[in-house]
């Protein structure tokens, strides 16, 4: 501010001295100390009063060119009349222009100026002393005018003096300083409050910016960043100076899903490190969706707002508002709807009773249809079958080879049997080691492997593809369990309802049995009048014949042939009958010749031959023999099952001593059939387990053999040597044709000897 | 060995009572059949018979009703009865017995037995 004023001092004095005004000032300036660049006004005023204007006066006078600035005189006496008038005052009248050729004229340009009254004033003794400032506008000089009185002794007015001093520069350089002054007392104030509103103005956006919860960035025209907030360097993960100075190309990129838009036009403007204002961008880009990317590669969707600072090297603001969690609760609600849909659909199947496969086949679909899971349209649904092996139900676009491939699938293989015998999910982003399963022209992929489970046991498998590399989604998975859950119970529910017209057919079969049985009773009943005569007729006839008869060989068949069906009624009456027989003392062998016989015809017509061995001279045993005769026709029809083409049924009778001392009588019956698969030995005794068709077995047979062996507090064992059924499906004849003779099944009775074993 | 012995079969099966005849006649008996238990009650009642055969099963009246009549009309007569169920446990014997049937014969039964107990009946009917 100094040099301001000093700058104009200086050039007012110059207009006195150019040669000398400059020196004038730096040497009052140099008195006091002080420099242009600092000085003060007051310390200027000093300087022009004590340094500038006494040179200025000497300096004039010396050179003699302007007189006036040296003082004039006018002496008055009492009267105001002028007594002496010298050069000076002379000039300064003169100033005025008038003719001052005579007193009178003098006198009149005095009271023109003002000077008159002022000399009257001392004079009539108003004022002892009066100034006054004259200014002369003709002339633009500036008078400093001083009226004083003369007296004598007795203080009585002899007359007045009248001193005149020219002003005029003083007063312009006063003024000068005091304009100079004013000016940069303003220009400060102005720049003070402009500094103020400044550092206010930056604190205030600096403290909103950094307080805003959004992201703003500042970028210039090459796409270079140059100002972020703070909300910015927590989003992102950078420090201040890891992201200052880089391309904005490290915070977004543009995906060609913006095509033709501002945005896109803009955004790849930007990264193209472009200049923007060739792209002629003056409006607002308002909430464009696109992708943020934090330091360490997250992706976080953003709401993108544009504009450019007009004015400012056209730097661009882009101000992204993070829509992570509002995308992730849309996301949210979208998948719980998605998921829904697709649990709704499969409840809804299964109330309108449709089949599991295709209830399977419908869950797949819903599964592959949801866009979000960005699965591979391509999955299969399994069941498990015989107990841990997979069965293929239901698939999409899987394909001939892997349906060949993976139709059955044993527990513990490949990915699918890992889930089910892990009972967890099995993902993989590729065809590791665990992909067992190799076909031809496989293209590399990844699977979600998803147990369907209920109650800890594994119901199927849901097979799903995904692209090779694709990231394992914690959505994905829960979305997959929930179908799976639900799946399950509809998969067990089915079971049961199976299971259920199961039970009702065999109760059916059942009571129809007793419906037989109860018939056979009453037609053996009746059969056993005509038999009677036939019988009776041929061995009365026969008594009349010799044996070289003719006759004789017809009628002794005849009684043959009728004895045997007396015996065959006997038995089938007996066995019909079971309420009414009881625990009585037999011989063994007795109740199993007499079982025999009625499947004897079976036997025959099925091609197996029936092997009886006997130990002769058994104890007596307390058993409920129409019971174990019960026993021994299950075990005798389960035989002939076994072997659909033929075969041999053994059964023995025999005693044995075990470690207590205690006696059993043993019955053994084998058959030469294919025997039992390892996996459902265990399940044969349960109730209702059958391997037969549908209608053709209860499931009851040897359930019913166990609890009667049990209760004559027997024990019943099957003997079957052990083969992998995988490797030979039952449902396949073939497999029993080609080979010789099955390993077969033995059951074992255990029987104990000794008197009420048997638990009434 | 007597001759000439009356025996009455009463059963509702023709078959059966063909057969006696055909069986017992040529051996010197007199084999009278009556088709239903009242009818063989009326003949009961009328003449007397050494030996009768009576079948369990019958139309109108049952074979131990018929027995329990008969024992009381004529309490000396040996009546044999058949049965055409199996009886594994003698149930239906002792109870015959307990009626006063003479023994329990099963059909379908062999000629020799029934020749057998004609004999044992006539020998010791008691």
């Amino acid at each position: 501010m100094g040099k301001d004023l000093y700058d104009s001092v200086v050039s007012k004095i110059a207009l006195i001295t150019p040669m000398f005004a400059k020196a004038i000032v730096d040497m009052g300036l140099e008195k006091l100390g002080a420099n242009p660049y600092e000085v003060t006004p007051s310390q200027m005023r000093i300087i022009i009063n004590e340094e500038v204007l006494p040179k200025l006066k000497k300096f004039i006078r010396n050179d003699e060119t302007l007189e006036t600035i040296g003082g004039g005189k006018i002496s008055f006496d009492s009267n105001g009349k002028i007594i002496s008038l010298n050069t000076s005052a002379k000039k300064f009248l003169l100033l005025k222009g008038k003719d001052l050729s005579d007193d009178n004229k003098i006198y009149q340009v005095l009271d023109e100026m003002g000077l008159k009254e002022i000399v009257d004033s001392v004079l009539n003794q108003e004022q002892e002393v009066t100034v006054k400032e004259v200014e002369l506008e003709e002339s633009k000089v500036r008078l400093n005018v001083i009226a004083g009185s003369l007296k004598d002794n007795q203080n009585k007015i002899l007359g007045a003096t009248l001193f005149i001093q020219d002003i005029t520069l003083k007063s312009a350089i006063e003024l000068e300083v005091d304009q100079v002054y004013k000016r940069i007392e303003s220009q400060n104030k102005e720049l003070l409050i402009a500094k103020n509103q400044i550092t206010v103005a930056k604190e205030f956006s600096d403290n909103i910016i950094n307080s805003m919860i959004d992201s703003l960035i500042i970028v210039n025209p090459e796409g270079i960043i140059e100002k972020v907030n703070k909300a910015t360097l927590n989003l992102l993960g950078y420090r201040e100076d890891e992201i200052i100075g880089k391309h904005i190309e490290i915070v977004f990129r543009v995906t060609q899903k913006e095509e033709k838009s501002d945005f896109l036009l803009f955004a790849s403007s930007l990264l193209g490190k472009e200049k923007i204002k060739e792209l002629n961008i003056n409006r607002f880009i308002n909430n464009f969706e696109i992708n943020y990317f934090s330091k360490i590669g997250d992706i976080i969707p953003m709401m993108l707002s544009i504009s450019v600072i007009k004015g400012n090297n056209g730097n661009i603001v882009l101000m992204a508002k993070d829509m992570s969690e509002i995308k992730h609760a849309e996301q949210e609600i979208q998948q719980n709807y998605d998921i829904q849909y697709v649990l709704n659909t499969l409840l809804k199947l299964q109330v309108e009773n449709v089949s599991l496969n295709k209830i399977l086949e419908k869950t797949l679909d819903s599964i592959l249809d949801i866009p979000w899971l960005s699965f591979e349209s391509k999955g299969a649904i399994f069941i498990t079958e015989e107990p841990s092996i997979l069965v293929m139900k239901a698939q999409k676009n899987v394909g001939e080879p892997i349906c060949l491939a993976c139709s059955k699938i044993n527990f513990g293989k490949c990915l699918c049997g890992l889930a089910a015998l892990k009972k967890e999910i099995q993902f993989t982003d590729c065809l590791d080691e665990r992909h067992t399963t190799r076909y031809e022209n496989m293209v590399k992929h990844g699977h979600y492997c998803v147990p369907i489970t209920f109650m800890d046991k594994v119901l199927g498998v849901i097979n799903i593809y995904i692209k090779a590399g694709s990231s394992r989604n914690v959505e994905a998975e829960r979305f997959l369990n929930s179908i799976a859950n639900v799946l399950a119970s509809i998969i067990n529910r089915k079971y049961m309802e199976q299971e259920k017209e199961k039970l009702q057919a065999q109760f059916l079969q059942i009571e129809k049995m007793a419906a037989v049985g109860q018939l056979a009773g009453g037609v053996a009943h009746e059969i056993n009048n005509p038999m009677g005569v036939i019988l009776g007729f041929a061995q009365s006839v026969v008594k009349n014949i010799k044996e070289g008869d003719l006759l004789y060989m017809p009628l002794k068949s005849i009684e043959r042939e009728a004895v045997r069906c007396k015996n065959l009624i006997n038995d089938l009456l007996v066995f019909s009958r079971k309420e009414k027989s009881k625990v009585e003392l037999v011989n063994i062998n007795i109740v199993i010749d007499g079982t025999i016989s009625l499947i004897e015809a079976q036997a025959k017509l099925k091609k197996v031959e029936i092997i009886k061995k006997y130990s002769e001279g058994l104890p007596m045993i307390m058993v409920n023999s129409n019971q174990i005769q019960q026993v021994i026709v299950n075990l005798c029809n389960n035989a002939m099952d076994a072997m659909p083409k033929g075969g041999e049924i053994k059964i023995s009778s025999n005693i044995e001593i075990d470690n207590r001392y205690i006696n059993y009588i043993i019955i053994r019956i084998s058959d030469t059939g294919e025997g039992i698969p390892n996996e459902i030995k265990s399940k044969i005794f349960e109730p209702y387990f059958t391997t037969k068709e549908v209608g053709k077995g209860t499931g009851l047979g040897l359930s019913l053999s166990y609890e009667i062996i049990q209760k004559h507090n027997g024990t019943i064992e099957v003997e079957s040597p052990a083969f992998a059924s995988a490797t030979t499906p039952l449902a396949d004849n073939k497999a029993t044709e080609g080979k010789e003779i099955g390993k077969g099944t033995t059951f074992i009775i255990k029987l104990p000897v000794g008197v009420d074993n048997y638990e009434n | 060995m007597k001759t000439k012995a009356k025996i009455l079969v009463i059963d509702d099966e023709q078959g059966i009572r063909d057969l006696f005849k055909f069986l017992l006649e040529p051996l010197g008996y007199q084999v009278f059949a009556a088709c239903d238990g009242l009818e063989g009650i009326e003949m009961v009642k009328k003449s007397e018979f050494d030996i009768i055969f009576l079948d369990v099963h019958m139309p109108k009246m049952q074979g131990p009703e018929v027995l329990k009549i008969i024992k009381e009309m004529k309490p000396t007569h040996v009546v044999i009865i058949f049965s055409s169920s199996s009886d594994p446990n003698h149930l239906f014997e002792s109870k015959a017995k307990e009626l006063g049937a003479y023994t329990c014969i099963y059909k379908p039964m062999d000629v020799n037995e029934i020749l057998d107990i004609i004999n044992k009946a006539l020998e010791n009917p008691h």
